[in-house]
């Protein structure tokens, strides 16, 4: 059976539960979702103690599949003040997975200015004051808990941003490498952990009991498969697209597409995207002897991730990835790398999401604040977040607050969330994503982008508005599945590319679970997560009018193609009609 | 002797080391009415490793006509971030309604 943490922040106590029959089959986001529309007041404030923090893993964590360690972080966010989940890789997901814990549930608030952290283990879990700990950045806080509890602990924590509850704070989560350098950065997560009081929860997996299988020979074969299917596909192959050159691999495709959102989304191809690509990135880390190829993720065989090294072969960030590359780099006009891995390892640091943080310094500069272009000038400004100055506390709240701070009128948000990596003028099926899903403007709710750039089998045109809003539906359905198994969304290339993949998802779930379900029966399981979603967003005061992108999108024509934003609002409104 | 155009390389991936350039990005010279398979063979790739295309930003085809002044990027299978689309559950999407061409 497994179990659910509960920790009331209020009173200082935690509860260890039963997992309840009727969330027996929920993992990852179906968990966190139903947990927070079920028992947080819709109209609360999120940093209110009424709201809640839910980290769950998915319903394959702690399995032999690979590339099943993904973790949700739900709750209501204070960016969007809609439902969020937020997800994120690492080392946290599988430990849970293999002690038994569906999930751990912040509920209530610590006594103002007090700090705790939690630690969790096979006995149980237990809350212990951190007056120590108080401000710390995430890398001097790893650091510190891992000597307490030995290197191979996982810990979600937060750094100043999160403390200072800023709407752009990420929940960290360390790396395989024990690094704090992987992130639920979007919707302001890590400020709703810093309004608890909580400012880590330590993972301790040493004797856990492991999990439990229904079918454990029929488990094996289907992952098996599934893995065949991951080491076939070119993209996702040892040696494949992402294990050579990491995310980034897409610069150069969508810089070619005219879809890359160059100085505050004012044009669709930056100038220095070569100096920024993938393939740049590649040689210049094999160079300077990083790892370009690297698993920062349990139990992953895709290796997108990368270790940074500066000119003096220096470790500076892990997984410099191509949302944090666009972000703060061709969105600000930035084309150093060395400059962009520096501020992510900041973000990181400080406990920031790299998309909202870097929308926001380009709205800035957009405003005059700094220079497209300028660096020295972005980094100065990540230092200003950290410490909490005036100016810092406007470009940590993000891209919409930055927007009225400084009256500029370009401002890239979807339900107050920044749009990521990719112009939806130009790649139009991502754009219904972003308009539609409940999270606010988020690729990877309904990943577009792909259909969209070239023809195969099927094609939709990127830049024609037919189709796209069929195609981001069925799209985020399939998402949200994927969400609630825990499985990295890179799994799609080949489950979606070779039918034994695609099938073997359903039978490892059945196999662990004693199920009998269908690939139409996990669709309908992602429909329902979306359902309960949407319906805690209507509660929240969202209406379809909060379902549409800003209005320049639709009347500022984007270089090369000159093209704008021309979906009908009909058409999204039909997207989630369900 | 033939008139000539004059067109911009991308080559993506792996793809510049395999046509042994020095950089991402290069001028070509063509003879005109070239097309996108025409190019190939100038750069020593096979049409197995070239999977996505694109022309002035567009999607395009080896046999797409190249002219004066084109873009032309060529990615290998392993960039080829396209594969959403082979998926049976949005045939409906896909090909129901958006069998358009570039």
């Amino acid at each position: 059976m497994k179990k659910l943490i509960r920790v009331n922040m209020t009173e200082g106590k935690v509860q260890i539960q039963d997992l309840a029959q009727e969330y027996s089959l929920l993992g990852g986001r179906g968990l966190t979702s139903t947990i927070v529309a079920r028992e947080v007041p819709p109209l609360c404030h999120p940093l209110e103690a009424s709201n809640k923090l839910v980290v769950a893993p998915g319903l394959l964590a702690g399995t032999t599949c690979p590339n099943s360690g993904r973790l949700s972080i739900g709750g209501k966010s204070p960016l969007t003040g809609g439902i969020k989940e937020s997800n994120v890789g690492g080392n946290v997901a599988i430990k849970l997975g293999k002690l038994q814990i569906a999930g751990v549930v912040l509920e209530g608030q610590a006594p103002e200015g007090k700090l705790f952290y939690l630690l969790v283990n096979k006995d149980g879990a237990q809350l212990l004051p951190t007056d120590e700990f108080k401000g710390l950045k995430n890398y001097d806080l790893a650091a510190k808990l891992q000597d307490k509890y030995g290197k191979k602990v996982g810990i979600v924590s937060i750094g100043p941003a999160g403390e200072m509850k800023f709407s752009a704070a990420s929940v960290a989560v360390t790396s395989t490498n024990g690094t704090p350098s992987r992130h639920a950065g979007r919707g302001g997560m890590g400020a709703v952990m810093g309004s608890k009081g909580v400012k880590a929860i330590v993972v301790d997996d040493k004797e856990a009991p492991g999990v439990t299988y229904n079918d454990k020979e029929a488990f094996k074969e289907a992952a098996a498969v599934f893995r065949d299917a991951l080491r076939e596909h070119p993209v996702t192959k040892p040696g494949g697209g992402l294990a050579v050159y990491g995310t980034n691999v897409l610069t150069s495709i969508l810089n070619e597409a005219g879809g890359l959102p160059t100085r505050n989304f004012t044009e669709g191809r930056f100038e220095g995207a070569q100096k920024i690509s993938g393939e740049t990135m590649h040689d210049l880390i094999e160079k300077r002897g990083g790892n370009p190829t690297h698993s920062g993720c349990s139990t992953c065989i895709i290796q997108c991730s990368n270790e940074y090294v500066d000119k003096d072969k220096k470790y500076v960030t892990s997984a410099l990835e191509y949302e944090t590359i666009w972000a703060n780099g061709a969105n600000c006009g930035i084309d150093d790398l060395d400059a962009i891995a520096q501020i992510d390892r900041l973000c990181d640091d400080y406990g920031l999401d790299t998309i909202e943080t870097g929308c926001a310094v380009a709205v800035a500069m957009h405003a005059g604040v700094k220079t497209f272009g300028d660096a020295a000038g972005a980094i100065e400004l990540i230092h200003e977040i950290g410490k909490g100055t005036p100016l810092g506390r406007i470009l940590g709240n993000g891209t919409a607050v930055t927007g009225q701070a400084f009256g500029v009128s370009h401002v890239p948000v979807v339900k107050r969330q920044s749009l990521p990596a990719y112009d939806p003028r130009a790649v139009k099926g991502v754009g219904v994503t972003y308009a539609t899903t409940p999270m606010g403007a988020d690729h990877t709710a309904g990943y577009a982008v792909a259909t969209n750039i070239l023809k195969v089998g099927g094609f939709l045109d990127p830049l024609k508005p037919e189709g796209q809003a069929d195609l981001s539906r069925n799209l985020q359905i399939a998402t949200a599945g994927v969400d609630a198994a825990g499985l990295c969304v890179f799994i799609a290339f080949a489950a979606l590319d070779i039918a034994s993949g695609l099938e073997a998802i359903p039978k490892m779930l059945n196999a662990q679970y004693g199920l009998n379900m269908t690939l139409d029966d996990v669709m309908e399981y992602g429909k329902q997560i979306l359902k309960t979603e949407l319906a805690f967003n209507k509660a929240a005061g969202f209406t379809p009018l909060d379902d549409r992108l800003p209005e320049f999108f639709r009347k500022e024509p984007l270089a090369p193609h000159n093209v704008v934003f021309d979906v009908t609002d009909e058409e999204l409104d039909k997207v989630l009609d369900f | 002797m033939d008139a000539t155009i004059r067109i911009t390389v991308l080559l993506g991936g792996d793809l510049r080391k395999e046509a042994r350039k020095e950089c991402q990005e290069f001028e070509l010279e063509l003879s005109s009415g070239s097309k996108v398979q025409d190019l190939l063979p100038r750069l020593g790739l096979s049409s197995e490793r070239v999977k996505m295309i694109m022309v002035n930003g567009r999607g395009a085809t080896l046999d797409t006509p190249i002219g004066e002044g084109d873009r032309v990027a060529l990615f290998p299978p392993e960039l080829a971030f396209n594969t959403f689309v082979s998926l049976g559950f949005r045939k409906e999407s896909v090909e129901g309604r958006g069998k358009q061409s570039a």
